[in-house]
């Protein structure tokens, strides 16, 4: 099957990656996400699987070796191309957010 | 079979999860626990309970590796809290009693394209058989007209005939709801609403006849057979 690859990253995407910052598993990621988000962002254990598999396709994490990652629970880390891709999202959605600030300050 | 277990027609297309979700709470609500998944559902007669249902299509269920990473894909929900009743053809069934668990796959476009490809796999593999039995009904058609026995030509034609009829009937129905279904459901995306699937009474016309096609196509392997011995 071809890669797919990334060109930006969708809201739970960004979540994903910010989670993976230290080493977690799928249901370790859910719960962070719901933290990070405040709980305004729920992923189904579905989407994350396929999400995953595509961050891992596109070099974007890897899994983690050490305690925990054996058996049944994978447990993954964000690579430094991971890193990468995620200060990129981030610079451009704070450029987004500088963008709106003057005309959403008149508008309030 | 023990008495303890029922079996119930469960013709539901990949566009009709929510009338497969509705279908097995209604069903756990009266006592009766899904246990096998699949044309003919089998159910395990237990406690009354409400649980909530997540039917979904599972694109890992294909492909390479697929044994692995569905298997990785129903370990991944019932971490979350989720238990994988039952599977079939690339449809598993997913139930759960807490409220607070997430559904399965809370992406609509995810479920869009994992839909899209199960329906049109199956949309082309009838239109393919429909095709087939074409030309086979007319090569028996024109036997007939050449003057070639009439018993022995309606033996051969009436089931192939028939089963035409019941492929392609089953084709125009697969095309016509999935297309309609991507439609409302691409619209549904746009607007950032959940994906919207058939119902029970939505879909109940197309799933009766989805039955019609199963009795016709019992009723032309039938008349095939006993034709072999005419």
């Amino acid at each position: 099957m071809p890669r797919e690859a990334l060109s930006s990253l969708t809201e739970p995407m960004y979540y994903v990656l910010l989670a993976l910052v230290r080493p977690l598993c799928g249901i370790e990621i859910m719960e962070r996400v719901k933290e990070l988000s405040r709980g305004r962002l729920a992923i189904g254990p579905g989407t994350l699987y396929t999400m995953l598999a595509k961050f891992e396709e596109n070099g974007l994490i890897a899994l983690a070796m050490g305690p925990g990652s054996s058996g049944k629970r994978k447990t993954y880390i964000i690579t430094r191309r991971g890193v990468g891709f995620l200060k990129q999202e981030y610079e451009r959605l704070e450029r987004q957010a500088e963008d709106g600030r003057a005309i959403m300050e008149e508008l309030v | 079979m023990s008495k303890d277990t029922v079996k119930r027609v469960t013709l539901f297309d990949s566009t009709d999860l929510t009338a497969a979700e509705e279908y097995f709470s209604q069903m756990a609500q009266k006592g009766l626990m899904l246990k096998k998944y699949g044309p003919i559902s089998h159910f395990r007669r237990s406690e009354p309970c409400k649980l909530r249902f997540s039917v979904q299509v599972i694109p890992a269920a294909r492909g390479e590796n697929y044994v692995k990473k569905t298997s990785e894909y129903v370990d991944l929900c019932e971490q979350a809290g989720w238990t994988c009743v039952s599977g079939a053809a690339g449809m598993y069934v997913f139930a759960t009693d807490r409220r607070d668990v997430p559904d399965v796959v809370t992406d609509p476009q995810e479920r869009i394209e994992a839909v899209t490809k199960q329906s049109i796999g199956g949309i082309i593999a009838s239109f393919l058989l429909s095709l087939w039995l074409s030309i086979k009904v007319v090569g028996l058609v024109s036997n007939l007209i050449e003057g070639k026995s009439f018993a022995s030509q309606m033996a051969y034609e009436l089931p192939y005939s028939l089963l035409w009829l019941s492929v392609f009937l089953l084709f125009i129905t697969k095309t016509v709801s999935f297309l309609k279904w991507r439609r409302n459901a691409k619209r549904d995306s746009a607007a950032g609403r959940a994906i919207r699937f058939y119902g029970l009474r939505a879909s109940r016309r197309r799933r009766i006849l989805l039955a019609v096609f199963f009795c016709l196509l019992a009723v032309s392997l039938g008349a095939f057979i006993i034709g072999l011995f005419i």
